[in-house]
């Protein structure tokens, strides 16, 4: 009788013992919630361009419950600041960071690859082969630049004395994006790349000086710091400025005709992706190793479509 | 019919290899079980329509109070349109005045909703605008959609989709999302009409600001869409514009307003319906009904309660079921002793009232069978007794004639000595054969019964041969039974001294050893073989009486003492031909008592 017993008595007290334990760590009847930390960390100032990327992450963090530290740089050393800044977050506890690599330094690849051992390191704007990086969520690169080569030749022909402006960062998109636009423009005389940097009104006096010294017909800006500046610069000179990632501040140049194309990127898909990428990397989740985001062309007169302005003015609160 | 016996087979068959326990433990939890999942479901199904219920009261309030506050809102915007329409440009002559200056009145007023209020041709130019009047050069205003949608039905007032408001020059580079109420108008120039489009710019955030006030739960939302199913507002609104979200608006677009279940996405929902009055504008609510119904976790923890009852329940089953089938189980174990011979197994009598009563019935049959198997055992063995006394008492007549026979002869001879000490023998034989009937005797009249007969055989035989009595005095009191010694001796006699002359001897032998009492009759005779002796107390011979003699076997004396002190007592025969017999007769060693002897079963 006693060793009959045994049994049910034993399975009596292991369900009582289940349902304990399920209460005391289950998250549904304390009314928790996951609260993931994460960090991102951007490759320029902030502007219009990494608003929209921002509010895309702003809306993702609401959805995904996450405590978001959006960090853009504004020194004089993007890569060391940017290098700095990605330390700092990993050495306060950031579960997932978000990077837009400002450059192509190996230095900052490393700090980047060190911090991929300590939080799950997610890539916007750029694509890395980097087997710690968990996933890149950008747009093709070198199919944008592709794009833009093909927008041109359609708007002004085959173009003999175009230039090309860059950041010369090395960084991997603006690298793709490069040999995107100069493979679709080899019918004519290969393009000069201009290499300019610094802050926007200095970027836009190298470009003053770059377009009365080279007198380029086209003038293709390869980011949307360098279209903004490009716009500003030409807007008197006459110059057909063709550029990637326009933001809101450059529309006016578009409406004018200033900016006679622009590719561009859904920056807020962008910023949405990367969290949710981020997120699910640090749930364990399976992640899609490269995500890419869709793009438009944008011309003066298809600026107001429905499905441009949606991209242009990001639709938020 | 045929079918259900079947089952029923089926689940005798699966059931009969089942203790009565394990069958009641496991009638007691499917039942209790199935009637927990039934009560459950039930419940759940009650809870379920009870919060359905409640939800959709609960939207169709919270959807009424937002169509109250949009109602008002853009009956505002269309009163301000009304304003400007009925009560300035129908009252003014363009050529000659300007309206400016009440546009500029009513859109101070009603700044925080509006962007602009303007006044466009027929050919889109800028009549009068509020605040901002350049118009941008690359801006078509006969191509914007609000401007033909105003030509298209002259006589309604239209709303657009949310859309960037991309007319005005404007120095800060501001593009506002708006919605457009657009109408056509007539527009008076020194008598003669022209038509116009009056366009009021209605500021979007307005709009998103009425439902986001609305608090709906986590995962609960509400969105706004147009007759065409074109989205107005939407909580994620971008999302859906970049394609990362989709809302099926057409499908909704062929509900009516009130509440429906829609099951077409991944979670069932809940979507409750608001036509907006004149604009056919739809608000609609959708709840997730993951959100207000258990969740997994929940459901997960009603399945581990549910769980935890059954365990509980199998857990008081099996006392119950313990409680009542163990006194039966142990009843049967008893029965089953009893099946296989245990006959005084003790039957227990606890449990129910019914064990109990079952148990006592048990016992009471037992009782009787036993009493009346030991009656048929005594009437058995009496009749036994009977018969082998039947047997003994056949020695009367043969021996009585031999030893007549000799007293005869020994008149004849004159020898009157002897034929009185073999009347007088003969007279104590008979008295001790007689007994007062009783089949056991004491040792002392069994040896001297067999004193008797040798003393008148061996005067028959003319003493061919010897005897000779080694009795221990302590056996005399002893009890034994009647007439087992002459029978022994008289096979001695006929077999072994019939052919001696002379040098025959039989000795007689009666002693206590290990407790039992022995005798042991010996001869010199001529003995037998293993065979003759091994059939002597079992084979037909042995029945049937060997030889002559009395006609009383071995036989009869081992089964005399066999019925009277049981099968550990009785005779061992050992012989050599030509050696000679020993007959060992063991009994138990009994003080003699003729008041206790022979006592029928109670």
């Amino acid at each position: 009788m006693k060793i009959k017993l045994v049994l049910p008595i034993a399975f009596f007290l292991a369900s009582a013992a289940c349902i304990v334990l399920f209460i005391m760590n289950e998250p549904a009847f304390h009314n928790e919630k996951t609260l993931y930390e994460i960090s991102a960390v951007v490759s320029g100032p902030q502007d219009n361009y990494w608003e929209a990327v921002k509010k895309g992450m702003d809306q993702a963090s609401s959805d995904f419950n996450v405590d978001l530290n959006f960090i853009s740089l504004s020194g004089a050393d993007y890569t060391a600041e940017q290098e700095s800044q990605i330390r700092r977050e990993i050495e306060n506890g950031a579960a997932a960071l978000i990077v837009a690599p400002c450059s192509g330094d190996l230095s900052l690849e490393a700090v980047i690859s060190s911090a991929a051992k300590k939080a799950a390191v997610v890539m916007i704007e750029s694509e890395s082969d980097n087997e710690s990086i968990k996933a890149s969520v950008s747009a093709d690169n070198e199919e944008l630049g592709g794009k833009l080569g093909r927008q041109i030749a359609l708007s002004e022909g085959i173009v003999s004395d175009a230039a090309v402006i860059s950041t010369g960062s090395g960084a991997q998109y603006e690298e793709a994006r490069l040999e995107g636009l100069l493979s679709e423009m080899s019918a004519g005389r290969a393009p000069e790349v201009f290499w300019i940097s610094g802050k926007q009104e200095d970027m836009e006096d190298e470009i003053k000086n770059l377009v009365r010294d080279n007198k380029p017909s086209v003038l293709a800006a390869l980011d949307a710091r360098t279209l903004s500046a490009a716009a500003a610069a030409c807007e008197k000179e006459g110059t057909a400025v063709y550029g990637i990632d326009s933001m809101v501040s450059v529309v006016p140049y578009l409406e004018k005709g200033v900016i006679r194309g622009a590719v561009v990127s859904n920056a807020y898909n962008m910023g949405y992706l990367a969290v949710k990428a981020a997120v699910e990397s640090i749930q364990g989740k399976r992640v899609e190793r490269s995500v890419k985001i869709d793009f438009a062309v944008v011309t003066p007169s298809s600026i107001y479509t429905s499905e441009n302005q949606r991209i242009l003015f990001p639709f938020v609160k | 019919m045929v079918k259900i016996k079947r089952k029923s087979g089926f689940l005798n068959f699966r059931f009969q290899n089942h203790s009565f326990q394990f069958m009641l433990s496991l009638s007691f939890t499917v039942v209790a079980v199935v009637g927990m999942i039934f009560v459950s479901a039930a419940l759940y199904l009650a809870f379920f329509n009870s919060t359905l219920a409640t939800l959709a009261a609960d939207h169709q309030l919270i959807l009424e109070q937002v169509n109250l506050n949009l109602d008002g809102y853009l009956r505002n915007m269309m009163r301000i349109s009304d304003s400007m329409y009925f009560r300035v440009l129908k009252n003014v002559n363009l050529s000659r005045d300007n309206v400016s200056k009440e546009m500029a009145l009513l859109y101070d007023v009603n700044r925080d909703r509006l962007v602009t209020l303007s006044l466009f041709s027929d050919e889109g130019s800028v009549i009068a605008s509020t605040p901002l009047s350049a118009l941008k050069p690359s801006v078509d205003v006969t191509r914007q959609r609000w401007f033909a949608s105003a030509w298209e039905s002259i006589e309604n007032l239209h709303f657009s989709t949310p859309h960037v408001q991309n007319l005005f020059e404007n120095s800060e580079n501001k593009y506002n999302w708006v919605v457009s109420l657009s109408r056509s108008v007539n527009l008076t120039y020194n008598g003669e009409i022209r038509y116009g489009v009056l366009l009021v710019d209605m500021n979007f955030s307005a709009i998103e600001q009425i439902c986001r006030r609305v608090s709906l739960g986590d995962t609960s939302y509400i969105y706004i869409i147009n007759g065409d199913g074109e989205l107005i507002y939407h909580p994620k609104q971008q999302l859906i514009y970049g394609n990362l979200l989709e809302e099926n608006t057409l499908a909704v677009l062929g509900y009516e307003d009130g509440n429906h279940l829609d099951a077409s996405g991944e979670h069932q929902k809940l979507v409750t319906i608001k036509t907006v009055g004149y604009t056919g504008w739809k608000i609609i609510s959708v709840s997730y009904l993951t959100e207000v119904m258990p969740g997994t976790q929940l459901m997960l923890f009603a399945i581990l309660i549910l769980l935890f009852g059954i365990a509980l329940m199998v857990f008081v089953n099996y006392l119950v079921s313990a409680n009542i089938a163990n006194p039966i189980q142990t009843l049967e174990k008893a029965v089953r002793d009893i099946e296989k011979g245990g006959i005084n197994a003790p039957i227990p009598e606890g449990g129910s009232a019914e064990v109990r009563t079952l148990g006592l019935a048990i016992n009471n049959m037992l009782a009787r069978n036993r009493k009346l198997m030991d009656e048929i055992v005594w009437e058995q063995e009496q009749k036994r007794k009977s018969e082998f006394d039947a047997l003994q008492a056949q020695i009367t007549p043969h021996f009585l004639y031999n030893a007549l026979d000799c007293i005869l002869w020994s008149i004849k001879d004159g020898e009157y000595e002897t034929a009185m000490t073999l009347i007088s023998v003969l007279s104590k034989m008979f008295r001790i054969s007689i007994s007062k009937g009783r089949s056991i005797i004491s040792v002392k009249d069994e040896i001297e019964h067999a004193q008797h007969y040798l003393t008148i055989q061996n005067t028959r035989f003319k003493n061919r041969f010897n005897f000779t009595f080694n009795v221990q005095p302590e056996v005399y009191p002893l009890a034994t039974i009647k007439l087992i010694i002459q029978p022994i001796i008289e096979n001695a006699i006929y077999h072994g001294m019939e052919y001696m002359d002379g040098d025959g001897l039989i000795v007689i032998d009666s002693y206590l050893e290990n407790g039992d009492l022995y005798f042991k009759i010996t001869d010199n005779g001529m003995g037998m073989t293993e065979e003759v002796v091994a059939g002597l107390l079992t084979g037909p011979a042995a029945r049937a009486g060997v030889g002559g003699g009395s006609g009383i076997g071995l036989y009869n004396v081992q089964e005399r003492i066999h019925i009277y002190f049981g099968r550990e007592y009785g005779l061992t025969i050992e012989s050599e031909p030509d050696e000679g017999t020993r007959v060992l007769i063991r009994l138990p060693a009994r003080v003699y008592d003729p008041d206790k002897m022979e006592a029928a079963p109670s």
